[in-house]
């Protein structure tokens, strides 16, 4: 499970709103997957830390304490020692 | 297996020096394992890719942007040899080469195994059915003998 971070997480991490993180996470090279809940509906997307951060790293407002967060919500979701 | 050819290829293009240099600790170590574990059965045209599929790993991707030891280390043996297999493993095109160099081999030895036999013993075996046994475990019995 490779994809960890979802848009809320990185509306969240960087303080974006839902228009300005729009042109980011609308991106082709992003290729997210969709994961619904267990009652199904419209699931979440769910990127890649790899395919993000060369996205993210385009952007002014995009520091190294953003990066860090990211990383470390990334392994957490991985190992699953994150809700 | 990434959707895309070009996308691991683009994750190392966009390392910053701190990560290239730790991609290079990775490298050799995956490159050494790789050779421990497969000797020359993966072709050479292998290598390239194998590497865009590791940084685009995500434990070696984490590791090579914090410096983070806990899921991969560089340093550590048995790590590494799991984390080189499992890459190995995941790119078909790796697998289908060391089947096919497993192939190759199989079939030299078995040349060599039947061109060792006088024609009449060859004859006389093949007689008693017992030709394809013989040559399988003489197969069976090489393949392997050159990586103990």
């Amino acid at each position: 499970m490779d994809h960890t971070i979802s848009a809320r997480d990185i509306r969240k991490i960087c303080g974006l709103g839902d228009y300005a993180s729009r042109p980011i996470l609308s991106d082709p090279a992003l290729k997210p997957i969709k994961r619904s809940g267990p009652k199904g509906g419209n699931g979440l997307r769910f990127y890649r830390l790899a395919d993000l951060l060369r996205i993210l790293r385009r952007c002014d407002f995009f520091t190294q304490a953003m990066q860090d967060a990211l990383c470390a919500l990334d392994i957490q979701r991985r190992n699953g020692t994150h809700a | 297996m990434p959707s895309n050819f070009t996308d691991g290829r683009v994750t190392i293009d966009n390392f910053t020096s701190t990560e290239r240099s730790r991609f290079d600790a990775i490298k050799n170590a995956f490159l050494v394992q790789q050779a421990a574990l497969y000797g020359d059965r993966v072709a050479e045209i292998m290598t390239q890719p194998l590497l865009e599929d590791l940084a685009r790993d995500a434990r070696v991707f984490h590791h090579l942007v914090t410096g983070d030891c806990t899921e991969v280390d560089p340093e550590d043996r048995e790590t590494m040899q799991r984390i080189t297999k499992e890459v190995v493993e995941a790119n078909k095109f790796a697998v289908r080469s060391i089947e096919f160099s497993d192939e190759a081999r199989r079939r030299q030895l078995a040349d060599e195994y039947l061109n060792s036999l006088k024609p009449t013993q060859r004859i006389a075996f093949e007689r008693d059915g017992t030709l394809e046994d013989k040559t399988a475990s003489y197969v069976a019995e090489r393949l392997d003998a050159r990586f103990v």
